[in-house]
């Protein structure tokens, strides 16, 4: 079997790609069962798989942290209970939408702003927070939401958009932010290209030249127009980003 | 990983130290990523990046062809080892890519279908003056070493190994060979045609793989357009048209390049072992129903 073959390998690749090279703590944060990036494989000292629930089954106890790998829970409720300065990466695998979720009283960018600052604070200097979300500008995202509109079925919230989640991190006080389009999602992706308007034009128009001849003229034209106004990357489904605290 | 890519390109002088570099990244299902990065002062890089395979010698295979392809290839700038990565970084050429109906028709019809020709005729310059090393007779014993481990794989085609026609690999000139030579690495740029991954290149010299791997890539990489190939005598019309005029170029009888269909296909076999099983299986197949 190659490395890369399987969606899960290839997801975790894509969030070592900024990951700093050298001994490092990784902390995971989750609201489902089980974290979806971090497995025993990953190159760090120590890993940390943190479920956030409103009940604690496994609370975190500070001790743990001589075993390479520990699993615990922290209550969504309160402030996170590691230390300032406990991690070197943090991963976010839709953690920001499902906390959105939880939280539908607040705007999602509040709650984005709050838990982008808590990840900040239990950061070292120069630690890394790298995720990824659904997009509120697809179009994926409008039909869902009129889809749940008409039924009392619960929408999945959106916290980020290609606009707002670079503002996000940089006043949640990280820097060297960058933002992509994770493609084709975050189940089995391929590739990230860059949001930036030059960048994602080149990416898009590669992918369109590519399958121009099973296209109707008509089509190709339109996503043609869409390519050169560098409009895809507001409609692509899956938002990638990272950001650093500042040394 | 990405701190060694952009430590990599600083090193090599292809990026500034404060440059913000942007990055477009794919990952196929092999064992490398490839990325193209962009350096707001000098433009775009293609990098391709491995832990699993050293690029060192990818690396010489693409110096060896943009020396004697020139502008029809990316330049080659730089391989490196960082933190455990074999890094390989090329000029990133604005391209659009090129589809079966751009090579439809007589070649000398279209700027493309000459350039194209024009590809087969450099391969042939380049082709070695007084020597025949290593023989299409070794290489296929190489290719019946690694098929004969392989499990899976059919008694038909370990058996038409056994029994190839010697004196049809007599037949087949020795030309160094692209290796992968399928529409997916063809690109044109201002109307002129380029070659992309060369990876394999001169991995084999039997004259008429790279024809039949874009004949197949064109018609369609299955049984029928691979037994299509294979009976008809004259290609007009089809979308493989340009084969006849490659194959003259190349020094090969056109009814010699389809009595060896069946080589070139346990060759791609043989070549395509880094790829994944899928396109094994596909190759399996295909192979396992036209061998007679």
């Amino acid at each position: 079997m190659k490395p890369y073959h399987t969606g899960t390998a290839r997801l975790r690749a894509i969030y070592q790609l900024p990951t700093p090279p050298g001994n490092a703590a990784v902390l995971e944060l989750h609201l489902s069962d089980a974290g979806r990036v971090l497995d025993d494989q990953w190159p760090a000292e120590s890993l940390v798989s943190c479920r956030l629930t409103p009940e604690l089954a496994r609370p975190w106890r500070a001790s743990d942290l001589k075993n390479r790998r520990h699993d615990c829970e922290a209550s969504y409720h309160e402030s996170l209970p590691f230390a300032p300065g406990s991690f070197d990466v943090v991963l976010l695998h839709h953690t920001l939408d499902e906390l959105a979720s939880v939280f539908r009283q607040k705007r999602p960018r509040q709650v984005v702003d709050q838990w982008l600052r808590q990840v900040a604070s239990i950061l070292r200097p120069g630690g890394l927070v790298v995720g990824c979300g659904l997009n509120r500008t697809s179009p994926g995202s409008w039909l869902r939401r009129a889809g749940a509109g008409s039924t009392t079925a619960a929408a999945e919230v959106r916290a980020l958009s290609v606009l707002s989640c670079e503002t996000a991190l940089l006043q949640a006080g990280f820097c060297n932010p960058e933002v992509f389009n994770l493609l084709p999602d975050s189940t089995t992706p391929r590739a990230i290209a860059s949001v930036e308007a030059g960048a994602s034009k080149r990416s898009f128009r590669h992918a369109l030249d590519a399958t121009r001849e099973s296209l109707h003229l008509p089509g190709y034209l339109a996503r043609k127009a869409l390519v050169e106004l560098s409009l895809n990357r507001f409609l692509e489904d899956t938002l990638f980003f990272w950001g650093y605290k500042p040394c | 990983m990405l701190s060694f890519v952009r430590e990599a390109l600083i090193d090599a002088g292809l990026a500034a130290p404060q440059s913000r570099l942007t990055y477009n990244v794919v990952l196929s299902t092999g064992d490398a990523l490839s990325m193209e990065v962009n350096d707001p002062e000098h433009g775009w890089y293609h990098v391709k990046a491995s832990r699993y395979r050293d690029l060192s010698e990818q690396f010489a295979r693409y110096c060896l062809a943009r020396a004697r392809f020139q502008t029809r290839t990316p330049e080659p700038l730089a391989h490196v080892r960082l933190g455990g990565w074999s890094i390989l970084m090329a000029h990133a050429t604005d391209h659009r890519s090129v589809g079966a109906g751009d090579l439809a028709g007589a070649p000398e019809s279209s700027r493309l279908g000459g350039d194209l020709i024009d590809f087969f005729a450099v391969a042939r310059a380049h082709a070695p003056a007084d020597s025949k090393e290593p023989s299409h007779e070794a290489f296929m014993s190489e290719v019946r070493t690694y098929l004969s481990a392989y499990p899976g794989i059919s008694p038909k085609v370990l058996a038409s190994l056994a029994t190839l026609d010697r004196s049809l690999l007599a037949d087949i000139p020795h030309i160094p060979q692209h290796g992968d030579f399928v529409l997916n690495n063809l690109g044109r740029a201002h109307g002129r045609l380029l070659v992309f991954d060369w990876e394999d290149y001169d991995a084999t010299r039997l004259a008429g793989f790279d024809i039949f791997m874009m004949s197949l890539s064109v018609a369609g990489m299955n049984e029928s357009s691979a037994r299509m190939i294979q009976q008809t005598e004259d290609p007009s019309g089809h979308p493989w048209s340009f084969a006849q005029d490659a194959c003259v170029t190349s020094g090969l009888a056109y009814s010699t390049f389809r009595a060896a269909v069946p080589i070139y296909l346990l060759t791609f076999r043989y070549l395509k072992q880094n790829y994944g099983l899928e396109i094994g299986r596909r190759i399996d197949q295909i192979l396992s129903r036209i061998l007679p």
